[in-house]
């Protein structure tokens, strides 16, 4: 009885207490700054009751906004019960700038309350969070009300850097573009893309990821790189570079909230089974001032060609003894750092007692070759002359010239039987070019054996022959068509397999009986004839043959439309056969003879009248 | 299953041996015209390329043909300097023997040589596969081909009979080659229309007028060697098609059909 008192006693407290808490209704927001594409929450909370419908948010421009679902609370402080329910809607930001979300109602035991309307600064997310060049470290990412300082509350952002601001025409420039990410997952990430006016771009390297520490927090890095061309001297902006790719955000499910306020939606056990949303967002950086010079004027060598870079020169002559008209080969290798697009064909002296082809140029990696065909046209030619290649060094800011040879190569007279040009196209394939040869045009000579002949004008189509040949395959294929069926229908049809050996079978019958009537042995032969005449009745008609009498076969026939008098024919037969094979007096010769006939009358007439 | 082995059998034996000779008049007596073809070639070694035409001619009247002949006599022509009738002559014998290498070569060296070409007009004909296609097989072989295909439908027929259940197949196959058999048929019928119509330009230039009489006005020219269609007959007029399409009419014994 104490017992039941005080908790009667516990529930009116809490009942008291509940009916005296206040109602109302609140409006907040994750946070209250953010850039575009970054997502957040907005709560409309109704305190002290949990049965309160989802209240209208109307739409605001440039900002998405979704319905998540409830979270209910119910808290007990000292005695107190306090209950809420609050509803979640995410909030994408489409496009910077300060919005007004609100005000909300929620209606109440038919009460209308308010909620104020919350203010949300979007902020464009490269002007505030993109950095060029080494990135200074941003705080590490947090959940709280924003902070002003970079970085502050973003999870996800683009740089964008290059190796340096100040080049020359033809210099490369690397451009590194990364993509900060903090537990945000991505897809979809296409390659940056950014204006380069004034430098002309290469394919991008093949991206890389790494994790990376930003001012204490760890980011996971995706590294865009790719070498820029200056072309044209000028001051120009590189970017900003843009970046599309898909963010996927965890969703929150609308799950209760535990008795004791700690939700488990946090946890990311629990809301890692309730899938994502996916948000197309586009990142963008700073854009970076960058200068290309034109190349100083001073101490310019005359065969510079725009080559920029850091690079030595090779330069080897095979054969070294060579006929007048046989090839040299001169292969010159270029090595080193630096815009090798940029390196042309080094330039060689005078080639006057030379002959020169067209280089043949290949690139491999770091080296550029020029293979150069030298033909020497007379014996005085004693060296190939010197090779010279200028280039800039943009490290040093100077012109450099490497020069190579002159290379000593002995030429003889070629033997007056081998007379012949031989010009190497290609290394290792040689090929032997004579003296131009006088080609004749004429027809060809006739043909000696006259060939098959045939008459004029006659076509193997003309000959009847032929269509005959071609005819009779075809008549051979019907023939064997009907065959084939006729065949196939008495292997699966019984009926008609017997309709057909009827009168073969009737036949022999009949003959044995004849027999019999020749000997004027007339029990066996009226009992031939009933047999004979039995079986063919059978076979015509699919009966079995001990079914087939007189009766059953008339009942058969007059319907059939069979003339009386083969009915009749048949019905006498039937009863002289029957009489002879069980009654003591046999029917003599003339009856016999005359069952004989009619029994061929009625199987003549059956035959032809096909019943 | 015996009795369909013993059709076949016979099937077989009949195509197979099916008597389809060429003229269809017997064996022709060889000895003849061999002769003449060979007094012809020595004629045409002693540069007398008149009398070796002549004898080339005889075999021609004579009854027979055969590719070799018309391909020497294109050749003794071209040696006398009428471009026409070579040209003519090798026509005839590419409808005798397509392939031949040495065919082919003096047919296209001895058009290099004609005069004024023309830009033919774009036709179903004109198209590269079909072209080639026709222009490598005779009349006689592209009916020998069709008579093969038509002999395995046939056959094919035979099967389906035999294997119902494989029937769907094979009738799909037959069709197939059916169709290839029409597709052959109108080649074969192009190119029996195209031996009547056919000709080629044997004076050295013709020139193409308006109407069948002497005073109608000259329309275009054509030159030795060019082909024409021949469209109409008209007295000693033909009325006939150029290769660009250009239709006129010119003296019979300026072309001379193929």
């Amino acid at each position: 009885m104490r017992r039941i008192f005080i908790f009667t006693a516990i529930f009116f407290l809490i009942a008291v207490s509940s009916l005296a808490q206040e109602e109302r209704f609140e409006a907040s927001l994750e946070m209250n700054r953010a850039s575009v594409g970054n997502p957040l929450y907005l709560y409309l909370t109704f305190h002290g009751s949990q049965d309160i419908t989802r209240p209208d948010v109307s739409s605001v421009e440039g900002l998405r906004i979704k319905y998540v679902g409830p979270s209910t609370k119910m808290l007990v402080v000292n005695g107190k019960i306090s209950r809420s329910i609050t509803h979640m809607y995410l909030v994408i930001p489409l496009k910077s700038g300060q919005f007004a979300i609100g005000p909300f109602f929620a209606e109440y035991q038919g009460q209308t309350y308010k909620a104020d309307a919350v203010t949300l600064t979007v902020s464009d997310l490269p002007s505030r969070t993109a950095q060029t060049g080494p990135s200074p470290a941003p705080s590490p990412p947090v959940t709280g009300p924003p902070k002003e300082a970079p970085y502050v509350g973003d999870r996800i952002f683009l740089t964008m850097d290059v190796d340096k601001k100040l080049v020359y025409i033809n210099e490369p420039v690397l451009a590194t573009i990364k993509v900060y990410v903090d537990g945000i997952g991505l897809k979809d990430i296409e390659y940056p893309s950014y204006p380069h006016e004034g430098f002309s771009a290469a394919e991008f390297f093949e991206p890389e990821r790494h994790r990376e520490s930003v001012r204490g927090s760890r980011y996971d890095v995706l590294v865009f790189r790719q070498n820029l061309f200056a072309i044209k001297e000028g001051d120009y902006v590189l970017g900003p570079a843009t970046l599309r790719c898909k963010m996927v955000v965890r969703k929150r499910t609308t799950r209760r909230a535990s008795l004791f306020g700690s939700s488990v939606f946090d946890d990311d056990f629990f809301s890692s089974r309730f899938g994502h949303d996916v948000y197309p967002i586009e990142l963008e950086s700073v854009e970076i001032p960058i200068s290309i010079l034109p190349f100083p004027e001073k101490g310019r060598p005359s065969d510079f060609q725009g080559a920029v870079g850091d690079f030595d020169m090779d330069v080897s002559v095979r054969p070294a003894k060579v006929k007048i008209g046989d090839p040299v080969t001169l292969r010159m290798t270029i090595t080193g750092r630096g815009n090798l697009d940029t390196v042309t064909v080094p330039r060689l002296a005078s080639t006057e007692e030379f002959k020169t082809y067209e280089p043949q140029v290949t690139k491999k990696g770091g080296e550029k070759i020029y293979e150069q065909i030298l033909i020497p046209k007379t014996d005085e030619a004693k060296e190939i002359p010197e090779v010279s290649f200028s280039f800039f060094n943009p490290s040093s800011e100077k012109y450099k010239t490497i020069r190579k040879g002159p290379f000593p190569v002995e030429v003889v007279k070629q033997p007056e039987a081998e007379r012949t040009v031989k010009m190497v196209s290609m290394p290792g394939v040689e090929q032997m070019f004579y003296p131009k040869e006088k080609i004749g045009k004429d027809i060809i000579h006739i043909k000696e054996n006259i060939g098959r002949l045939r008459r004029r004008g006659r076509f193997l189509y003309q000959s009847w022959l032929f269509w005959l040949g071609q005819l009779i395959p075809f008549a051979f294929l019907c023939v064997f068509y009907v065959s084939h069926r006729k065949n196939e229908r008495i292997r699966r049809d019984k009926g008609y397999a017997r309709f057909l050996k009827a009168p073969r079978k009737a036949r022999n019958g009949l003959a044995r009986a004849k027999s019999y009537l020749g000997r004027n042995d007339f029990p066996p032969f009226y009992d031939t004839v009933f047999k004979t005449l039995q079986e063919y009745l059978g076979d015509r008609f699919n009966l079995p043959r001990g079914s087939v009498t007189g009766q059953v076969i008339e009942d058969r026939l007059r319907p059939a439309g069979c003339s009386e008098k083969i009915l009749e024919m048949l019905q006498e037969v039937f009863s002289r056969c029957e009489m002879a094979r069980y009654a003591s007096s046999v029917p003599g010769g003339h009856e016999a003879k005359e069952t004989l006939e009619k029994v061929k009358r009625i199987i003549d007439y059956l035959e032809k009248v096909k019943l | 299953m015996r009795t369909a082995g013993i059709l076949l059998s016979i099937i077989l034996f009949l195509t197979m041996g099916a008597p389809c000779p060429a003229g269809g008049e017997g064996s022709p007596e060889r000895t003849d015209p061999e002769q003449l073809f060979a007094r012809g070639n020595d004629h045409y070694e002693k540069a007398e390329y008149g009398k070796a035409i002549d004898e080339y001619k005889n075999v021609l009247d004579e009854g027979y043909e055969s590719g070799p002949l018309y391909y020497n006599m294109a050749g003794a022509y071209f040696k006398a300097g009428s471009l026409g009738r070579a040209i003519l002559n090798y026509e005839r014998a590419k409808n005798v023997m397509p392939r031949d290498a040495d065919l082919i070569s003096n047919y296209r060296f001895a058009r290099t040589t004609a005069k004024g070409r023309v830009i033919p007009e774009k036709g179903i004909w004109t198209w590269t596969p079909l072209r080639l296609y026709s222009a490598s097989f005779t009349v006689d072989e592209l009916t020998w081909l069709s008579s093969g295909i038509y002999m395995l439908i046939i056959i094919l027929l035979f099967i389906a009979v035999l294997r119902p259940d494989k029937s769907r197949q094979v009738l799909a196959a037959a069709v197939l080659l059916f169709v290839f058999i029409l597709f052959n048929s109108v080649v074969v019928w192009h190119e029996v229309d195209k031996m009547d119509t056919a000709a080629v330009t044997i004076a050295p230039e013709a020139e193409a007028l308006f109407g069948p009489f002497d005073s109608a006005t000259e329309f275009f020219t054509l030159w030795e060697g060019m082909d024409v269609t021949i469209l109409k007959t008209k007295d000693d007029w033909y009325k006939v098609r150029r290769a660009d399409g250009k239709v006129g009419w010119v003296r019979k014994s300026d072309v001379e059909r193929i």
